[in-house]
């Protein structure tokens, strides 16, 4: 019993430790967003339908309509007619 | 008229309050926001400002460095911190519909007003948010900035020449006399003033940190007694010797330490010292710590004067000379770093701070020299010893004479950072080594199981020893992992990496190696594997469970708690499995597409596997046999003895097993002895000779049925006439037995008493008969005249001899 108690234990807090944002584009074009992370400006490329995971440790995002967006690491986003709901 | 009125105005009021409170809210966040961020901005400059002053200053440029992380940290967050607020204005700005265009009919005022409201407060967000972005740019560029500063630093520290007669000549000497006088005086004004004027101070300080540190060695004493040296016997596992390494080594430094710090918080809040006092009196209290701990650590790995205990399989006087060599270094580097302080805190002068460092730098390298050139394994063969291997010493002697170079040529800077890297690396290195001599201690077959957790383990979860031995194995590669895990970022740390740079590394070592267009994530991998020994575990205890709580409880035979339990385990096992592939993030969709390629090929190869699978399935279900029945199947009797997935083990009774597979039993006839009842029938055939009397014969048989004690009278035993044989009248007695295992030895008996009944009632139980008729010849002419070429007397006489195996037919058998 306790083997197992300690097993999920150390299984929940690996699981926690290894996290990042999720972003899904359910729009049928392709959108390259300008992404800030840690102070480094770079752009994330997510095609039609796809779902990247970025964003480990915070970051600043523009979506494709304008908006800007802070993410810390732990969002659900998906990306509709340009615009993003997070979930 | 005049209330309503009133009321109207009261009312009217009310809401224009109202609103103007709302706007002004609205503008109280505005402001908020904008207060904020224009606090974030103040610090920035604040911290970019300071980096410009402290060019020169490792200590201060180290913590600016913390301040941009967590500034940068506060920026996601105050970013982070607008969205509620945003996703309810685009909420609202979406309810609201979009303006109306030219020609369409106009919309409220109060729309208009508020649309354009949101729509300010959208774009005033977004001004913040794209601010932090650039914000947190800047911080980067800081961050980098510092980084740049810091390294030019440690060059010039290291690159920086002094040249030895700027050292070392007599004026170096008097400054150093000077810098003692002057301490001597700061402190001897320091004891002074106390002394006058805070005594009872002084005494509340001594007094109470006295009693602290005794009153925490005892509690060590007490709590940890049985840990200490001299309570183990001699020759200990590597188990014991590690443990107890580890409890004299860092509970006795945890103690001292604390004791220390006590002392020295005492020192504060009775203002005993202060200023440059408290900070020499600070640095003395870190380096005694130091030191104490140091001096532990090397005495418990070499143990001089205990060989069982020692953790590296050293002579006693290699143990005894690494001791003096390696504490004398710890202490010439505490001392060092005592005077380093020293220094600073006086702001001693050049030449005596680097005449200090040099000297240090020089005698730590010959140390090391010392050290590399002890030749500290015992060879038993030859009874001298052998030295380091090539691949320690070697480096060693280098370095440390790299070091000496470096220190007498006048390159100090460089000469101490060797140094320190030398000894911190090594001892990192070689707690890295006592790990792993560790985990190999685990992996050793026994060596878990002698220990005390493997022996609580084996009783938990009754654990056989080569499983034991297992799970020894997969410890001591968690071990090699952890050693790893700590000693590789530790030395990264030494060598000047910092923890975000190794930490993210580390990370995205493990979340994602990209291959291609695959991503391994170890974790995810590992978390699988994790999970699926969980779910095997929670199997075993969920069978155990089952078996004994529920099975137990209710009267079911042994058969069908045998069949539930495999059952259970292969579900469960099945469900661990997919959990845990699924959880390594493994896409079963891509095997899909392999496995419905190969599916032709490994169908038709494994279609007698799965056959037996499945046979194996409705064995269980089906029950035919359980475990314990006693089979007939084509060639092979014998006792079930296991029924698993693909074959089912069958005991003959000369104990030869033989492994039947499933699928033979289903598809081909098997006879089960104990399938409903263990009834048995046992059958006894005897003829008696011709001439006896039947009746008689019959009467004895059933009189020799009936009164043996293991012949059922249901159903009645049976004594049948069969026929006439060829010899014989044929007898057969038929009878049915509890325990169809008895029945060779009810026979054995039957039979024992038939023999002895007839014996005594002259009954014969014959041979097989034959009848011999010989045919005289006469004297009569011997010529026959049909055939005259025969000779009649030379005929053979008329014997008729039977056939093989058969009997004459016909003629009694005549006995005297």
């Amino acid at each position: 019993m306790k083997a197992i108690l300690l097993a999920g234990v150390i299984a929940a807090g690996m699981a926690g430790v290894a996290q990042s944002a999720s972003i899904t584009n359910k729009d049928a074009q392709a959108y390259s967003l300008l992404m800030t992370e840690s102070g480094v400006r770079s752009e994330l490329a997510i095609g039609a339908g796809a779902s990247v995971s970025a964003c480990n440790a915070g970051c600043f995002i523009t979506m494709p309509n304008g908006d800007h967006e802070a993410l810390s690491g732990t969002e659900t986003i998906e990306i509709v007619n340009g615009k993003a709901t997070f979930k | 008229m005049t209330g309503y009125l009133r009321f109207f105005i009261l009312l009217a009021g009310i809401l224009l309050a109202g609103n103007a409170f709302a706007q002004s809210g609205q503008g109280a966040s505005k402001i908020q926001g904008a207060s904020k961020i224009e606090a974030l901005d103040h610090q920035l400059a604040g911290i970019e400002r300071k980096i410009a002053e402290n060019a020169t200053n490792d200590e201060q440029l180290v913590s600016l460095r913390l301040e941009l992380e967590q500034l940068s940290k506060s920026l996601i967050d105050f970013g982070v911190s607008f969205r509620p607020e945003l996703i309810s204005v685009n909420g609202r700005l979406a309810e609201l519909g979009s303006a109306p265009k030219d020609g369409d009919p106009a919309e409220p005022e109060v729309m208009t007003q508020e649309r354009n409201d949101l729509l300010a407060r959208k774009v005033a967000i977004n001004g913040f948010l794209s601010n932090a972005e650039s914000m947190s740019i800047r911080i980067n560029d800081a961050m980098n900035r510092i980084g740049d500063l810091r390294r030019d630093l440690f060059a010039n520290t290291l690159l920086r020449r002094t040249d030895s007669t700027g050292v070392f000549n007599p004026d170096t000497l008097s400054s150093f006399q000077l810098g003692m006088a002057e301490l001597e005086r700061l402190f001897a004004s320091r004891i002074q003033f106390i002394w006058n004027f805070r005594k009872s101070s002084l005494f509340a300080a001594i007094g109470l940190s006295l009693l602290f540190s005794f009153a925490s060695w005892f509690a060590f004493r007490r709590a940890f007694a049985p840990m200490l040296f001299h309570r183990i016997g001699h020759e200990a596992s590597y188990f014991n010797r590690i443990s107890i390494a580890f409890f004299s080594t860092f509970v006795p430094a945890l103690t001292v330490t604390a004791a220390l710090g006590v002392t020295y918080a005492l020192t504060i809040y009775f203002g005993i010292f202060a200023g440059q006092s408290l900070e020499i009196f600070r640095s003395l209290l870190i380096a005694i710590a130091g030191f104490f701990f140091i001096q532990r650590l090397v005495i418990a790995v070499v143990v001089p004067r205990r060989p069982g205990l020692r953790l590296a399989p050293f002579s006693n006087s290699a143990s005894w000379r690494l001791a003096a060599l390696a504490i004398a270094m710890a202490a010439i580097h505490i001392v060092d770093f005592f005077f380093d302080r020293l220094n600073q805190t006086l702001s001693a002068p050049l030449p005596v701070t680097v005449a200090e460092s040099m000297i240090a730098a020089i005698l730590i390298g010959m140390l090391i020299v010392l050290i590399a050139l002890v030749k500290p394994f015992p060879d038993k063969q030859t009874g001298r010893s052998r030295a380091w291997p090539i691949a320690i010493r070697v480096p060693m002697l280098l370095l440390a004479g790299f070091v000496i170079l470096a220190a007498a040529l006048g390159y100090v800077g460089l000469a101490r950072f060797m140094a320190a890297q030398i000894v911190i690396t090594g001892a990192i290195l070689a707690t890295m080594l006592i790990g792993i001599q560790t985990g190999r201690a685990v992996s050793e077959d026994g060596a878990l199981a002698g220990s005390s957790v493997g022996v609580r383990l084996a009783s938990r979860f009754s654990f056989s020893e080569t499983a034991l031995d297992q799970i020894g194995v997969v410890l001591a590669l968690c071990i090699y992992l952890l050693v790893l895990l700590i000693g590789a970022p530790l030395i990264a740390l030494q060598w000047g990496f910092n923890w975000i740079d190794i930490t993210s590394t580390m990370y995205r070592l493990f979340t994602s190696i990209t291959i291609g267009s695959f991503s391994i994530s170890l974790f995810s991998i590992l978390l699988g594997v994790l999970l699926f020994f969980v779910g095997f575990l929670a199997t075993r205890q969920l069978q155990h469970w089952l078996d004994r709580n529920v099975m137990a409880k209710s009267r079911i035979d042994s058969g069908v708690r045998n069949s539930i339990r495999t059952v259970t385990g292969y579900a469960g096992i099945a469900v661990a499995a997919l959990v845990g592939v699924s959880v390594a993030g493994f896409d079963l969709s891509n095997l899909a597409i392999v496995a419905g390629a190969l599916s032709l090929g490994i169908g038709f190869g494994l279609q007698n596997i799965v056959n037996n699978f499945v046979s194996g399935l409705i064995l269980l279900v089906e029950r035919p046999f359980k475990v314990g029945d006693w089979v007939v199947t084509g060639s092979t009797t014998g006792m079930v003895r296991r029924i698993s997935v693909r074959a089912t083990e069958i005991e003959t009774f000369q104990k030869q097993t033989v492994i039947l597979p499933n699928s033979e039993l289903i598809n081909n006839s098997v006879g089960n002895w104990t399938h409903r009842n263990h009834l048995g029938r046992v059958d006894i055939a005897v003829g008696v000779a011709y001439g006896s009397d039947p009746r008689f014969v019959h009467g004895l048989l059933m009189e020799i049925a009936e009164s043996d004690r293991s012949v059922l009278k249901v159903p009645a035993p049976m004594a049948v006439f069969v026929g006439f044989g060829d010899s014989s009248l044929d007898f057969e007695l038929r009878v049915h037995i509890q325990d169809v295992f008895e029945g060779l030895v009810v026979s054995t008996r039957l039979r024992f008493a038939i023999f002895e009944a007839f014996k005594e009632n002259g009954i014969e139980i014959p041979f097989p008969q034959r009848d011999i008729n010989i045919k005289t010849p006469q004297t009569a002419p011997t010529q026959d005249p049909s055939h005259p070429e025969k000779d009649v007397a030379r005929e053979p006489a008329n014997v008729r001899v039977p056939p093989e195996g058969g009997l004459l037919e016909g003629n009694d058998g005549q006995d005297d």
